[in-house]
């Protein structure tokens, strides 16, 4: 039973302010693009359920403040983050540097069991601009140098690669998940979760 | 009134006692007060007779076993013994059973009130710094090592608990420090602590510790008893600590400055105390609440205050209260609370009169009235003053002393309207971009426009309005749209700040825009994302206008530069304010209300956050448990504050928050967050992760609506209603209005801050540690240890503002004299005779941007080189220090060893000048940065990097430090960016010209001289190298010299060290000590001498004691230590 509550994915958007945390979220979550956003101050989060492998599971993404000074401070609530995504704009060498101490810092705060396993993923936003300054190929190279993290090439504006990028965020997350409940409580109970009739409990627990 | 301890043997005699404790006993003398009889009216007569009068009332102790006593205090009154009596009893007589023995207690006990004597006199003399005030300082200075700048401003009596026993002694209080000091029982204690080390200061009662002020610091707890005047030495402590933690904020204010003009302040008004400083420092915080208190600019005076009445028109009634009086201002406010305030800017005022009340002639002196009269025609009328010629005398020295701008205003003002340059300062943007209204609503507002115009045309309008009780009602309703920016900018005080400011905005725009900042790229990437759902930032005119204002303030103020949210905040006061006005209110914002949020380290919301946790933990103990469980205290605090509500309430909503905010100050949102945590408890106190409860308070928060303003967004609204705003904001002066005040919050910031700047500092230091631990050379204690060396040094440096931080460890910046202190403290390289140029030539090769100042990690790295790094890199490093365009030709000294300087220096000019013959032009500052060198892409000021040219290839300062510096790991490593590091020798470094060389030598020589073996190597090696050098210079003494070549021995010894190669092999001549072949003069140079890189890396590293040397691993843990011993002296007993 307990482990079928943890459907809910605690994912952590980060990124330099500006490489466009919150509209993926927002093309993710609400399938729209606007230029209405204040920038973020402080931590924002939405939520939304998406099926992965025939189940249930409840996504809450939490959007930062990316500007410097706020690096430290919104750490608390980076504990307990199932997957962590990291923007970069391809337009913008610099966010692209900045990717590096983002996951530092990250994998510092949210102190995870298992750092060098922990989900991660690299969204390079902006791809329907001109201006490209940053290729494909380095992004992946340095994706790969980091334990092979999945990169994904996205336009929060034109809806490209957004689902897949967020599918693949879920699945990751997902697989953590199991693998913290594994080491965690009822190693027995995981393989309930591979009977199909826990979608249903699924959703009566969302009433929450 | 204490005296000095002195010992009696009897103790009933002529006396009778009061009192008995086990040791105090508290004495009148017969013939005094009560008793009456024979022996009361001798013991008169025998005072009469001797004409000694002792006071009649005394204080003894004693201890039971013993047949000494000693009278401690003696008075003329009951009373006033009484009070002495109640001391001891309170302060002293508990803590005296923790002594082991009766000598101690006595001990402890004439300690003490000697002490206290040695104070109370103090507090006596008038002087300003008096004879032993200045004895006590000099003490200060001698005991604790001070340096001579460091200002004492005030000492206590008081007792340290060390262990179980209390040491009776003396506290120093100074501008960076607290100190203690004991010598009791023939054991000395002394404290040392920087305030800037203090993470709490408390007044604490426990059993263990009676009555203490607690102070902690990372290192410990300390308790302090037996005070005095506990709340003053405590509120002094507070306020020094306070000082320390600003500076650490806020770079500006590094150095403290005795403020001279608060002397000639109204004298009477102030209390004398011991210290100059002390009394300083009283009347900053007198002047900081007065600020408070009346929105005022923060650098106010306040110069004295009167109690009086103000008549007020509208009621037609006197109110008592209190008129202050500062340097640009008159106020008043009345003892009940709310019910007026008054502000006159001296500025305004036109008259001052003597009023005679009811005009009946004579004027009845005590109960002078005067009638102060505005430009505007207004007049206000005080009564009841004591000493009105005073206060008039005061009010028209103020006037006189006015700046002369004042009257120039008009001027300035017709010339600021004809040269704008290609921009207009905007209106309110809401003249310009109407929203529709529908009827319903539009009436609202005509309503209360209309109940405001009825308002203001009783209390007056504008600066000097009076601010009543049915003011502050309509205020709570929510401000009608048109005046919004009328009163807001009125209630926070900021139409002063813009009345003192005439002409500034306009000028920080022109020259804003003009430049190229990272903030202004932070500001254009924000614009659009402020209040998008405005039409007027829709629209480029909106965009304009809040670029101007925002751009302008990050460069009026580059303690904060640009901050997200204030976008947000700006972009409102935009709508209901003129252009400049809004600015002067994002400024107030910024600097009064809401102090310190928006700076680089957020440092001010952060304190809040600390704030808020403790007025939940008060009001909403249950619901602070739970949130605090939920780690949800500090997510919450961030937006709603730095943003005052815009970013999580409706638009409409938000801006009714702002009006009692402007009106009330920072209580405001305090009171409404309580509030909505209240309302929402229960649901809360029911989530079981954060989310959740972030869910519930975003709907709640989403759903508060106002029916009495439009809505921006045309969207329909999807949020479920939760509750009317003005009712929020009722409740919250319900709730929270008397428990939460403004000095009650200051209060709180003040505690909060110690923390959180103590936090912030520790993982700066966590931070800065990391970093420097990737060099791999120091270890970690000793990197520990060197920080908190540099810390203690920087101290005393006035810290320079950054833009933006590569690394943590930019923040410690060391200029040459503080890195000199600690590298020749620190680096076995810096021991000798050369000590001082090693280290000015290692600080040179540390300096990579030029600027005079070496980061934390220049002088770790440095250091590190010196004990750690493997000797080819050592060696390297030495080299590098050496080469030309590092060492230019001008710092070169000569070299002591040689004994034919002068042929040198000539040899020296010739290769020079032949040098410059060959480089045609001067080569221009080259674009290549050390970043680039070592793979790091971080570019770099490299305004004017000297070259030098020897042979074909320019070799930059970049160049040459990469070289030294290789195989160190780079900044802040970069994805995808090029090498992996400097690695490999990303630089290069020309050959050395002789002289440079023999610099080089000589630090080697210095180096080793202490250890024979080594020191014949270098020798060796030195005389070898400098026969290569020979060779390279004249060719054609190839052969002459390769016969008895050394360099070709030592090649032939150590084959695997790779030479040029060179077949011939002869004996080395051991009988070679002065290394200075001298040149012959006749022949002309063909080539240039020169050493490489190479060769002096192979040469040294032939020699197997060089190598080893060079390789030896140092801790320099004890020199550490002994620095440390050096600057804090800690409980020595
Ligand atoms: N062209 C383009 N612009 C985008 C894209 N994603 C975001 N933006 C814009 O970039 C700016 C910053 O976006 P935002 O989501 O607020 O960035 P955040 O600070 O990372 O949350 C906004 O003006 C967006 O409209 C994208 O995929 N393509
Ligand atoms: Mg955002």
């Amino acid at each position: 039973m307990s482990s079928r509550k943890k459907a809910l994915l605690k994912v952590i958007i980060l990124g330099d302010s500006g490489v466009g945390k919150t509209s993926l979220m927002n093309q993710f979550v609400n399938k729209k693009f606007s230029n209405q956003y204040k920038a973020t101050i402080g931590a924002d989060f939405l939520t939304k359920e998406v099926i992965v492998d025939d189940r249930i599971v409840t996504m809450q993404i939490w959007d930062t403040a990316g500007q410097e000074r706020f690096q430290s401070l919104g750490v608390a609530f980076y504990r307990g983050a199932d997957c962590c995504v990291l923007v970069f704009d391809v337009t913008a060498p610099n966010t692209f540097k900045s990717l590096e101490s983002w996951r530092d810092e990250f994998l510092i705060q949210a102190s995870p069991r298992d750092p060098d396993n922990f989900p991660f993923v690299i969204l390079g936003n902006k791809i329907d601009l001109d201006n490209r300054a940053v290729s494909a190929k380095r992004a992946q190279q340095w994706c790969q140098s980091k334990n092979d993290i999945p990169y994904f090439e996205t336009s929060a504006k034109e809806a490209v690669n957004v689902e897949l990028a967020f599918q693949t965020i879920a699945r990751n997350a997902l697989a953590q998940e199991t693998e913290a409940e594994l080491y965690n409580e009822f190693p027995d109970q995981i393989k309930l979760n591979a009977n199909d009739n826990g979608r249903n409990r699924d959703g009566d627990n969302c009433a929450c | 009134m204490w005296v000095k301890p002195q010992e009696i043997f009897i103790k009933t005699a002529l006396w009778d006692s009061d009192e008995t404790t086990l040791y105090f006993v508290l004495q009148r003398r017969k013939g005094h007060g009560k008793s009456k009889g024979f022996s009361s009216l001798l013991v008169g007569t025998l005072d009469s007779v001797r004409d000694t009068k002792p006071a009649p009332y005394r204080i003894l102790h004693q201890t039971p076993n013993s047949e000494v006593y000693y009278v401690i205090a003696t008075a003329l009154t009951e009373p006033e013994i009484r009070q002495d009596w109640q001391w001891l009893f309170d302060n002293v007589c508990p803590t005296l059973h923790s002594f082991d023995t009766e000598e101690e207690v006595t001990e402890f006990v004439c300690c003490k009130i000697n002490s206290i004597l040695a104070t109370e006199q103090e507090i006596f003399t008038e002087d300003e710094d008096s004879v032993t005030y200045k004895n006590v300082d000099y003490e200060f200075h001698e005991r604790f090592r001070m340096p001579k700048d460091e200002k004492l401003v005030c000492y206590y009596s008081c007792s340290y608990w060390k262990g179980k026993m209390p040491r009776q002694g003396w506290m120093y209080l100074s501008v960076h420090y607290m100190c203690f000091y004991s010598y009791i029982f023939g054991r000395k204690t002394s404290i040392k602590i920087r305030w800037a080390d203090v993470t709490e200061l408390a007044k604490t009662n426990s059993l263990l510790f009676p009555d203490s002020i607690k102070v902690v610091t990372r290192d410990g707890e300390h308790y302090f008893t037996l005070f005095l005047r506990k709340n003053e030495t405590f509120a002094l402590m507070q306020q020094l600590a306070n000082i320390a933690m600003k500076q650490l904020i806020d770079d500006k204010s590094g150095s403290f400055n005795i403020d001279k003009d608060l002397l000639t302040k109204l004298s009477k008004n102030v209390p004398k105390k011991p210290s100059f400083l002390k009394r300083d420092l009283d009347a900053r915080k007198q002047s900081n609440l007065f600020t408070l208190r009346f929105r005022l600019p923060q650098n106010e005076k306040l110069d004295g205050t009167e109690e009086c009445t103000l008549w007020t028109p509208y009621n037609k009634r006197h109110n008592w209260g209190r008129l202050y009086l500062s340097q640009n201002f008159i106020c008043f406010e009345s003892r009940v609370r709310n019910l007026v305030r008054l502000i006159i800017p001296l500025r305004n005022v036109h008259q001052v009169e003597r009023a005679d009340s009811g005009g009946t002639g004579s004027s009845s002196g005590d109960s002078g009235s005067i009638l102060i009269t505005t430009a505007h025609h207004t007049s206000f009328l005080f009564g009841n003053i004591s000493d009105r010629d005073f206060l008039v005398h005061k009010i028209s020295e103020l006037l006189a002393k006015l700046p002369n701008d004042v009257y120039r205003e008009k001027a300035t003002k017709v010339l600021a309207q004809s040269d704008v340059d290609g921009w207009t300062p905007q209106p309110p943007l809401m003249t310009l971009f109407r929203t529709h209204q529908t009827s319903p609503i539009k009436q609202i507002q005509q309503k209360k426009e209309k109940q405001w115009e009825d308002h203001m045309a009783e209390v007056g309008r504008g600066v000097s309005m009076y601010q009543t009780t049915e003011g502050s009602e309509l205020v709570v309703n929510g401000i009608p749209e048109l005046l919004r920016g009328e009163l807001w900018s009125v209630f926070s005080g900021s139409i002063l700040q813009k009345a003192q400011n005439k002409g500034l905005y306009e000028r920080l725009v022109n020259k804003a825009l003009s430049t190229k900042t990272q903030a202004n790229d932070e500001i254009e990437r924000d614009l659009h994302r402020s209040l998008p759902e405005h039409r007027a930032f829709q629209n480029d005119v909106g965009i304009s206008a809040l670029r101007r204002v925002l751009c302008a303030y990050a460069l009026k103020n580059p303690q904060i530069g640009y901050c997200q949210a204030m976008n947000i905040v700006a972009s409102v006061l935009l709508i209901y304010c003129p252009e400049e006005q809004a600015f002067w209110l994002l400024a107030t914002i910024c600097e009064t209300l809401l102090p310190d949020y928006y700076n680089t380290r957020v440092v001010g919301a952060l304190v809040d956050q600390g704030v808020l946790e403790e007025l939940t933990e008060v009001h909403l103990p249950e619901l602070h448990a739970k949130l605090d469980e939920l780690g949800m205290m500090k997510m919450i605090s961030l937006s709603w504050f730095l943003t005052l509500f815009i970013s999580v309430m409706p638009y409409e909503c938000a801006v009714n928050v702002m009006d009692c905010f402007f009106y009330d100050g920072a209580k405001v949102i305090f009171q409404v967050t309580l509030t909505i945590l209240d309302i929402n408890r229960e649901k809360l106190l029911k989530c079981t992760e954060d989310g959740q409860a972030m869910q519930v308070l975003n709907d709640y928060l989403q759903g508060i609506y106002n029916e009495e303003a439009m809505a921006l967004s045309t969207e329909p609204r999807t949020a479920e209603k939760t509750i009317k705003i003005q009712e929020l904001i009722y409740q919250s002066y319900r709730s929270y209005g008397s428990s939460v005040s403004n000095e009650n919050i200051e209060h709180l910031r003040l505690k909060h801050r110690l923390r959180v700047v103590r936090q912030l500092e520790d993982s700066l230091e966590k931070n800065t540690l990391r970093a420097l631990q990737q060099d791999k050379l120091l270890e970690l204690n000793e990197l520990q240890e060197l920080l908190s060396a540099i810390r203690e040094e920087l101290l005393w440096a006035k810290r320079v503002p950054c833009e933006r931080l590569e690394a943590p460890y930019e923040s410690y910046r060391l200029d040459y004299t503080q890195f000199k202190t600690l590298f020749c403290a620190l680096s076995p390289w810096a021991k000798g005779d050369f000590a001082e140029a090693i280290t000015a030539r290692m600080f040179k090769l540390m300096d990579y941007d030029d600027d005079g100042i070496v980061s934390a990690r220049g002088l770790s790295v440095a250091l590190g080189l010196s004990v750690r790094g493997e000797a080819a890199r050592r060696l390297r490093a030495l080299y590098a220090a050496h080469a030309p365009p590092l060492l230019p030709r001008r710092d070169l000294m000569p070299t002591h060893f040689t004994d034919t300087g002068e042929e040198l220096a000539a040899d020296a000019i010739s290769f020079f000048d032949s040098a410059d013959d060959e480089v045609i032009p001067e080569p221009g500052p080259l674009q290549r940065s050390i970043s680039e060198v070592c793979g790091d892409g971080t570019p770099m000021d490299k305004s004017d990097s000297e070259t030098s040219q020897i042979g074909p290839t320019y070799f930059t300062v970049e160049s040459v430090r990469a070289c030294g510096l290789a195989g160190l790991a780079s900044g802040a490593s970069t994805p995808g960016a090029g090498g992996a590091g400097g690695a490999g020798g990303g630089g290069a470094a020309p050959p050395l010209p002789r002289d440079h060389f023999l610099q080089l030598l000589a630090v080697l020589h210095d180096l080793t001289q202490s250890r024979p073996q080594v020191y014949e190597a270098v020798v060796l090696a030195g005389t070898l190298l400098l026969q290569l050098g020979e060779l390279n210079h004249r060719p054609q003494l190839d052969r002459e010299i390769s016969q008895d070549s050394l360099f070709l021995a030592a090649a032939a010894k150590q084959p695997e060290v790779q030479l040029d190669p060179n077949g011939n092999t002869t004996e080395p001549e051991p009988e070679i000590r002065k290394p200075s072949p001298s040149p012959s003069k006749e022949t002309e140079p063909e080539g240039v001498w020169s050493i490489t890189l190479e060769q002096f890396l192979a040469t040294m590293l032939s020699q197997p004691a060089l190598e080893e040397f060079f390789n030896e691993k140092v801790s320099i843990l004890p020199e550490l230590e002994l620095l440390r011993q050096r600057d804090r002296l800690q409980s020595v007993s």
